[in-house]
């Protein structure tokens, strides 16, 4: 590839990749200066020494023992427990959850006739995902190969359906084409939106050495998440929402909630590795971002938006922000809490005779 | 002027960070109802002009 044709296009990635590493690090840095300079507050530096624990006393984790833990926070790195970074990273995330969220919109405003929500849905998935796509790729002059071997990779499936609902989506929203033409390309795109929610989890399970990855929970949990965002996007991007809108989204909302707590529930009696990443989603770093975004911003609150307030187009419209803010927590949350495992757990140092 | 921070535990530094990282959080969600709104008057002023012509 010409040097003239490269810059342009390793300055749009880098572009691209900033963008997204500054919009998913933005709340996490504000909540930290306002602490720090608008409240005044600042961690104690002294090293507090954990008492060891007395007969009778509350474990620190539910899921893992002290050693464990010590396996994947002491940063040792004779010890190869280690948090994901090649795949947990902001141009993921972001292209997971503009996928899902958008895919579900369009699929959900298809079926109550909304063309505004079939335009955002396919702008967000189509637009959104397809610029996080391109600059992800390693080497431009390379990207025919993403949509090779279709039998074997999840990537290459997740490429036609991906391929499939650009395509099709976009042409079921020219006005100007024959009715028949349209409902025909709006079942196509319909289809390949139902891979777009789910593929996400299945190329995770591929994964070999991340074993909270390999759930088979994970791409129902994602289809769930992302359908219960997109009933409540569409429910806000509609004047009047269908009577049968309110209910299915209230159902799909307790899958969703249901299915992430099979996940984690899972993890917890799985292997070493498993139990550090549930200990991450609901003990440790991720808590704040699967529990309070994901399950109280994204699942909860949109619920009882509809439940109680589903006249409201304001409430409405909180509620579809409020779903779409959860998509993305809940798929950051699982890459970062992703933990690659040896193959045999490390000698332990202490005995439980 | 410039205020000396106070030190607290660790612990209680991160709950004053989750605590404030949902309030940004639902700053964030009423800005996205908000755009939502405005993305629903723009579309229906879009079709009510379209209708008049």
């Amino acid at each position: 590839m010409s040097d003239a044709v490269a810059t342009p296009i390793r300055r749009a990635k880098a572009l691209v990749g900033s963008v997204a590493s500054f919009a998913g690090d933005w709340v996490d840095r504000s909540a930290e200066r306002v602490v720090r300079d608008v409240i005044g507050l600042r961690p104690s530096e002294r090293a507090v020494v954990a008492a060891p624990p007395q007969p009778g006393q509350e474990p620190a984790s539910r899921f893992a023992d002290d050693e464990e833990i010590s396996w994947l926070e002491s940063g040792r790195t004779q010890l190869p427990y280690r948090r994901d970074t090649l795949w947990a990273v902001p141009q993921m995330w972001w292209e997971m959850a503009l996928g899902g969220a958008g895919a579900a919109t369009y699929a959900v405003s298809t079926a109550t006739g909304n063309p505004l929500g079939m335009a955002a849905g396919w702008a967000l998935a189509a637009g959104g995902k397809g610029v996080l796509l391109l600059a992800d790729l390693g080497r431009p002059e390379r990207f025919p190969k993403v949509f090779a071997k279709p039998g074997t990779s999840w990537i290459a499936r997740g490429s036609w359906a991906f391929l499939g609902f650009a395509a099709a989506g976009g042409l079921s929203l020219l006005q100007g084409l024959p009715r028949g033409l349209r409902v025909g390309a709006a079942a196509v795109a319909d289809t390949a939106a139902a891979v777009l929610m789910t593929y996400d989890g299945l190329f995770l399970n591929d994964s070999r050495s991340v074993a909270s990855w390999r759930s088979r929970t994970l791409p129902a949990l994602f289809a769930a998440n992302s359908l219960q965002a997109g009933f409540a996007i569409t429910s806000a991007l509609c004047a009047r929402p269908a009577p049968w809108l309110r209910p299915v989204g209230l159902a799909a909302a307790a899958v969703s909630g249901g299915l992430a707590t099979a996940y984690v529930r899972g993890l917890g009696t799985g292997s070493t590795a498993a139990r550090l990443s549930a200990r991450d989603l609901v003990e440790a770093g991720q808590r704040d971002r699967f529990l309070v975004t994901g399950g109280l911003v994204g699942t909860v609150l949109p619920a009882v938006a509809a439940a109680c307030a589903g006249r409201s187009a304001t409430a409405r419209a909180a509620a579809g922000a409020a779903a779409g803010i959860g998509v993305e927590a809940v798929r950051r949350a699982v890459l970062q809490a992703g933990i690659h495992a040896p193959v045999i757990d490390p000698p332990r140092v202490t005995s439980h005779c | 002027m410039s205020r000396t921070p106070r030190e607290v535990s660790p612990q209680a530094y991160r709950r004053v960070v989750s605590i404030t990282r949902l309030a940004i959080i639902t700053g964030v969600v009423a800005a996205g109802a908000a755009l939502i709104r405005a993305a629903m008057a723009a579309a229906s002023r879009l079709c009510g002009g379209t209708d008049h012509e």
